[in-house]
């Protein structure tokens, strides 16, 4: 049966909601970049500074060395969690099917529902418009009849418009791309197959047989091949729900000092805490994820018998954490707190295990909550973490 | 009895201390202060030194060093020169034996020592042996009232101290930096133990009594121990190797026997002249000494038929009948004095060059000759270095490597941090850049820390022999290639009498070694290395009167090549000795900031008429056209024209040498002029005469070191006009020297050579050149292990060439596939496959190493091998980006062939037609060869580039406002258009730049006028 998916595209996302709110930005050369360091990094970065060969992940000093006339704007994930909330709603209403992507991306399984919906063409011009008039966003739409091609097709189009690949024709529509527009040939296979073997088209793959496929890129060879002919059976798959509950925080400036950081982490750590006790929950798995300023990040774990959920407990195994973790010199620029395989915070005793949480330290917590929800989480803090 | 401080720290403690002996010596003096114990951590680091600053300030020395080893410490005084041996030897041990028990270690060796410490176990076991010379150490700050207890608990007597490293406040921050490098750590991360308190001030004595009204006689103690100490240390004797364990008078006649028989080899017959210099230098020799330090230089020169005697040993016929040098110092007038004199009191210093892969070996001899116990290397003391400060710093700052090399890759190596952020903000490179609060901070530390001791390592060469056990007087470390290592740097070594040797490293005898080999193969000419007289041939002659040295040791800078070619381009060919006489002095009066005495030496030579500015000066500086050229005519002149004597004169010479010259320059210069006065010379004239002499500062060569390195470029000179395709393949086999490779393979092009690609069947390891042709090596191609390029090698030796790609695969199965693949993009297999076939080679070996069981023939059931793919054949820019990513440069083509057509729109002349055009302004295509920064008299920076063409290289200068302007665009691997207007001096031409762009950018610009032009034509 022929497939109806449609893939929608916002370009540049966090620039381009910069821009919805403050229509002086247009035309201009913008940068996403938490903090106000030389040393931050670019999150997004509009079509004018990269014309000027500003790229995400570029410090904020070389950027502006790149182009002295790039305009900063912090970046705002509240504005884009709102935004793609929207988005998803008005996605919704196109289709049930839908699968959120990375920033502003999201794909529609339209199959089957022409009589209801009309024609994928004018699902997707719909959608377009909506997302002009409610988020006053540009768009970019691929139908195709599967999300390969679909997102190929988004792609392709360098200003807001509908692509449209004729069904059966996917193959030839991708054919004289170039290889690189094919999801999983990154750098190290881009290498090795452009420049050694000298393929250049995604049509040139696409000629190969699998065992031809097979010595260059071992198991991939099967996808690959598959993909290059613009074949890609994958279902459109709706959002999945997690009980991990994950905190993390851009650092207000760059920072190798203990102090700083442990305070940011100690924010964290409450902030999980608190949505613990509310589902009346603990955890058994911290997970820390520290990013250096540098790009690089290090991630670890560590697993409790005992489920933790009281903010002392939950700074403390923090702290070791991220004593484990933070192993280079290098200042850090993000944290990221995860705590799962949450489990029922038991009164429950064991006859021979560490002693539990006092009831001292349960009453005081308690408080604290008390508080917190009374005059805002703000109101009582901990010392360390100010 | 007044207070001492006993234990203090000098920038000397490795990663610790912040101060310079002489700093503190004066500190101490100021705070009037007679005596101060120097106790750096874990060694006599700075110890030479120590007692010379000490003597100068006025300040009795005592000698000690803080013993830290686990959880145990103590500072050890030295009373006497047993306790000096004893402490050698246990610091020796702290670094060489593991494990180590300090406490141990102290029971065996505490013999001559004092021993202070506030480390209880320590304390409580060495007093169970002996409770003499063994006090508790108190200090403010560290634990005092435990620490008294401990005195009391043990009834020793307490002493007080102050652990004393810091002298002003801000000193305590420039420590925790220190630390936090050495511990690859941050500053909020340092613990309390990592540092010292702040309070380890060198307090004045009534300072720190005022923290001892309750224990008095620990500042009792302290004074007595400083008196009891030794202070006269005296390290001037000089402690030479003794040979083969023979007395000095058998040395003596050992030394006489063998110079004569060398003399005779020399010479075919001995004459009064010879007699006479013989008599002369072996009466000195014998007389201070030196014997058995000139048999110990000749055993270790005989290891190689090939070795350069450097510096002023070269002037020594005893020398050069020994063959450790190799130019006659009798017929081109070597000055013998300046390597041995009567008055000279330092130990003489004999440096010999190897070939750079053969100077391991020679050190493994000498250390399976005399014993690790006799001999160790000189170090080199590691500190920090101004782009090095600045990058450590900033790591402890955290910030990322990125940032931190976009900044120090714009710093020359020269500069130094303590010049600070005002140096950075003028300069062009930094222009329209501010520097962040950050870098201003790291900046500001930065440029406190100099000349703090980091860590050892080893000095290229230096060796260190002595008679008995050198443990006895220098501790002794081991080095990472597990080398005894003495902590003394050079300079060090020589202040406390250690006699030096020194092994260096060169590449061009390297060179000429493999060149001499490659011609005896193919040709079947044996060249006798040392009695060769290159000069002798008139076409070497001619090579060096055109400059056309490129790839000849010492004089292929591109100044030296101006140089010569100014000296000789327009004038008949020189005779053997003038020709010579001139090299030395041309290599040696090239120097920074020299200019205007190059450009003065230059017209006199071409006839313009000179006096000298005293009739003194004739006899001295007669062969170098009345202008001091070396070293020694700074001796000679003070001795003329002032009335120094040759001791004197020497040191004057040393003094001028040094960068850190001080009030000592102008002492000696008060002395040159009063006594020059005396001697009735004009002070105008001795004004003049010493700006000349000052002019050498810090880069100056002596006669008989040019002379000698002189020789090796005669012969490197005779090599390339008449074997070039040998010799280039062994310059740059060798590593190369003042250029790049891609330079000399340009000037092997431009020497009518023809480079051929690397190729399986035809390749050795190493580049090789026969006839008219220049093979590339497969050392050349990036990422192949030696041990892929020896498997090759020996496989083609046993069974032949290889027939194809299969044959390839199937004989050597083993290599790895990338190597393979580095290969086949080198176009190794381009001749018996076809250059189209390298993606299909790819695909096959992707294949082969896919599918091992096809390779083994013997099994019955195989799979079916995969068809091969069609895989279009490499277009030729893919073909060219291979080259460069597995060679490194364009191997078959110039770099700037693909270009072509834009030079020809761009109008750029061929730099071989350069002289054509002088006085008029011309654009050129260049490439870039090298370049070299250096700074006006007023200090403002300029560049000299030499570029080249396809034609020919040429010397562009960046003037001050031209490099301000384009130094940005400077030292990239792109082609570069250059405007400017030809200068010719002496027959030289030059182009003074005015304006630098890069060709691919007008290329562009030039291809979208032209498409923009036929378009509105078509229009």
């Amino acid at each position: 049966m022929t497939r109806d998916i449609l893939h929608v595209a916002i370009p540049d996302f966090d620039v381009a909601l910069a821009r919805a709110v403050d229509p002086t930005l247009k035309n201009r050369p913008l940068a996403v970049a938490a903090g106000v360091s030389d040393r931050a990094l670019l999150h997004c970065v509009s079509a004018e500074a990269r014309g000027d060969g500003v790229q995400p992940g570029m410090s904020v000093h070389v950027a502006r060395r790149c182009c002295p006339a790039l305009h900063l704007l912090p970046p705002q994930p509240e504005r884009a969690q709102r935004a793609m909330q929207v988005f998803a709603e008005l996605a919704q209403n196109c289709s049930p099917l839908w699968e959120p992507g990375n920033d502003g991306r999201l794909f529609l399984d339209l199959t089957g529902s022409s009589r209801l919906l009309g024609a994928a063409l004018d699902v997707a011009a719909r959608l377009e418009r909506d997302i002009i008039e409610q988020l006053r966003l540009p768009a970019t739409c691929g139908v195709a009849g599967n999300k390969l091609v679909a997102r190929i097709a988004a792609d392709y189009l360098d200003r807001p418009g509908i692509c449209d690949v004729l069904r059966g024709s996917e193959g030839c529509f991708i054919g004289p791309l170039t290889i690189s527009t094919l999801p999983g040939v990154g750098s190290v296979r881009t290498g090795r197959l452009l420049e050694d073997l000298n393929l250049r088209r995604i049509e040139q793959i696409a000629v190969l047989s699998v065992a031809q496929l097979e010595p260059v890129c071992g198991p991939f060879a099967a996808l690959l091949h598959q993909r290059a002919r613009g074949i890609d059976p994958s279902p459109v798959c709706s959002p999945r729900r997690t009980s991990a509950i994950v905190e993390e925080t851009v650092l207000p400036r760059a920072d190798n000092d203990d102090t700083a950081v442990r305070a940011a982490l100690g924010r964290l750590a409450e902030s999980c805490g608190l949505r613990l006790r509310s589902l009346a929950r603990g955890t058994t798995r911290l997970c820390l994820t520290v990013r250096y300023v540098d790009g690089l990040s290090e991630e670890r774990t560590d697993t409790f018998a005992i489920p933790k959920a009281f903010d002392l407990e939950l700074m403390q195994a923090a702290d070791r954490l991220l004593q484990r973790t933070w192993q280079r010199r290098v200042r850090l620029r993000a944290l990221r707190l995860g705590c799962d395989r949450l489990a029922p915070l038991t009164q429950q005793m064991d006859l021979f295990s560490a002693p539990q949480q006092s009831i001292d330290e349960t009453t005081l917590q308690t408080a604290l909550d008390r508080l917190r929800r009374q005059f805002g989480h703000e109101s009582v803090q901990w010392g360390r973490n100010l | 009895m007044t207070f001492t401080h006993l234990h203090v720290h000098s920038s000397f403690s490795p990663n610790w201390g912040i101060h310079s002996p002489a700093i503190l010596c004066a500190a101490a003096r100021a705070a009037g202060m007679t005596r101060l114990a120097l106790t750096d951590r874990n060694g006599l680091y700075g110890i030479p030194r120590f007692i010379e600053e000490a003597q100068k300030a006025g300040i009795a020395p005592l000698i000690g060093a803080e013993a830290v080893s686990g959880a145990h410490r103590a500072v050890l005084l030295v009373r006497d020169q047993g306790g000096y041996a004893n402490l050698c030897h246990l610091l020796s041990a702290l670094h060489g034996q593991h494990p180590f028990d300090l406490v141990e270690a102290l029971g065996n060796w505490r013999e001559g020592l004092f021993i202070l410490s506030d480390d209880a176990l320590l304390l409580d076991r060495l007093s169970r042996q002996s409770r003499n010379d063994l006090f508790v150490e108190l200090s403010p700050g560290h634990n005092m009232e435990k620490t008294i207890a401990l005195s009391r608990y043990l009834g020793l007597p307490p002493v007080a101290t102050n652990r004393a490293v810091f002298l002003h406040d801000e000193d305590v921050k420039v420590h925790r930096v220190l630390r936090a490098i050495a511990g690859n750590t941050t500053l909020p991360r340092l613990s309390d133990d990592d540092c010292a308190r702040p309070t380890d001030f060198l307090l004045p004595a009534a300072a720190l009594s005022a923290h001892f009204p309750h224990c008095p006689e620990a500042l009792h103690n302290a004074a007595r121990i400083a008196d009891t100490c030794q202070t006269d240390w005296e390290f001037s004797a000089t402690i030479f190797p003794r040979f083969r364990g023979l007395a000095d008078r058998q040395a003596a006649c050992e030394l006489e026997q063998r110079t004569r028989t060398g003399a005779l080899w020399r010479y075919c017959e001995m004459n009064a002249k010879i007699e006479a210099r013989l008599t002369k230098e072996l009466a000195i020799i014998r007389d201070k000494g030196f014997a058995h330090y000139f048999l110990v230089v000749q055993e270790l020169a005989e290891q190689s038929p090939r070795t350069c005697g450097r510096g002023s040993a070269a002037a020594s016929l005893v020398a050069f009948c020994l063959g450790i040098t190799h130019v006659d110092p009798l017929r081109y007038n070597l000055f013998f004095e300046r390597f041995l004199n009567e008055g000279r009191i330092d130990p003489p210093d004999i440096d010999i060059d190897f070939p750079w892969d053969e100077r391991d070996a020679v050190l493994d001899f000498a250390f399976r000759r005399y014993g690790a116990q006799r001999a160790a290397m000189v170090a080199n003391q590691v500190g920090f270095k101004s782009r090095g400060a600045l990058r450590e710093v900033a790591k402890v700052f955290g910030l990322p490597a990125d940032e931190i090399k976009t900044v120090t890759r714009r710093l020359d190596s020269h500069w130094s941090a303590q010049r600070g952020i005002e140096a950075m903000d003028c300069h062009p490179l930094f222009r329209g850049e501010t520097l962040s609060s950050d870098w201003q901070n790291i900046l500001a530390i930065a440029s406190r820390l100099q000349g703090q001791l980091r860590h050892l390592a080893q000095h290229c060469g230096g060796l260190v022999i002595v008679p008995d056990d050198i443990r006895r007087y220098v501790p002794v470390e081991v080095s990472a290639k597990g080398r005894p290592l003495i902590q003394w740097e050079k300079d060090q070594t020589e202040a406390a009498g250690l006699v030096k040797i020194d092994i260096l490293g060169n590449r061009s005898l390297a060179v000429i070694r493999d060149a001499l080999a490659a011609v005896a193969r193919h040709t079947g000419t044996v060249i006798d290395y040392r009695d060769w007289q290159p000069l002798a041939d008139h076409k070497t002659r001619a090579l060096l009167c055109t400059g056309d040295t490129m790839g000849c040791f010492y004089i292929e800078s591109p100044a030296t090549r101006q140089l010569l070619k100014k000296m000789w381009g327009q004038r008949p060919l020189p005779d053997e000795d003038t020709l010579f006489e001139h090299l030395v002095m041309a290599s040696s009066i090239i120097r920074p900031a020299a200019n205007n005495f190059i450009r003065e030496f230059v017209a006199r030579m071409h006839g313009k008429p000179w006096r000298h500015l005293h009739p003194r000066l004739e006899p001295i500086l007669g062969e170098t056209y009345g202008l001091a050229v070396y070293q020694e005519q700074i001796t000679q002149i003070a001795m003329a024209l002032s009335g120094f004597t040759a001791s004197e004169g020497d040191k004057l010479r040393k003094i001028i040498s040094k960068k850190d010259k001080g009030q000592k320059l102008q002492d000696y210069q008060q002395r040159f002029i009063s006594g020059g006065l005396g001697n009735g010379v004009a002070a105008q004239v001795l004004n003049k005469v010493w700006q000349q002499v000052l002019s050498f500062a810090g880069y100056s060569f002596c006669k008989p070191h040019s002379a000698s390195y002189a020789l090796v470029s005669c012969k490197a000179a005779w090599l390339k006009a008449h074997y070039p395709a040998e010799f280039l393949a062994a310059v740059i086999s060798n590593g190369g020297g003042y250029y790049t490779t891609l330079g000399y393979l340009s000037e092997a092009r431009r020497t009518g050579l023809h480079i051929l690609s690397p190729d399986i069947n035809a390749s050795e390891h190493a580049h090789h050149g026969k006839g008219d042709t220049l093979r590339i090596g497969l050392m050349q191609i990036a990422s192949l292990t030696r041990q892929t390029s020896d498997l090759i090698l020996a496989e083609r030796r046993c069974h032949g060439p290889f027939a194809g790609f299969g044959d390839f695969l199937l004989r050597l199965p083993q290599l790895p596939a990338a190597d393979v693949k580095q290969l086949i993009k080198a176009g190794c297999f381009d001749m018996l496959e076809g250059r189209r076939q390298r993606p299909g080679l790819i695909w096959r070996l992707l294949e082969h190493q896919h599918n091992p069981a096809i390779r083994s023939l013997g099994d019955l059931f195989v799979a079916e091998p995969a068809t091969a793919p069609y895989l279009p054949p490499c277009d030729d820019s893919t073909l060219r980006a291979q080259e460069l990513e597995t060679l490194g440069l364009p191997a078959g083509y110039h770099p700037l062939e693909p270009y072509e057509k834009y030079i020809q729109t761009s109008g750029a002349i061929p730099a071989a037609e350069l002289g054509r055009w002088v006085g008029r302004h011309v654009t050129l295509a260049g490439w870039w060869v090298t370049g070299k920064p250096v700074r006006t008299a007023n200090g403002t920076p300029m560049e000299f580039v030499t570029f080249e063409d396809t034609t020919a290289l040429f010397d562009a200068t960046f003037f001050p406002a031209a490099y301000a302007r384009f130094c940005q665009k400077l030292g990239r691997a792109r082609p570069y258009l250059i405007k400017g207007v030809v200068e010719e001096e002496f027959g030289v031409a030059t182009v003074n730049v005015m304006w630098l762009g890069f060709l691919d950018d007008e290329g562009k610009v030039n291809s979208v006028c032209r498409t923009r032009i036929t378009s509105d034509h078509s229009g």
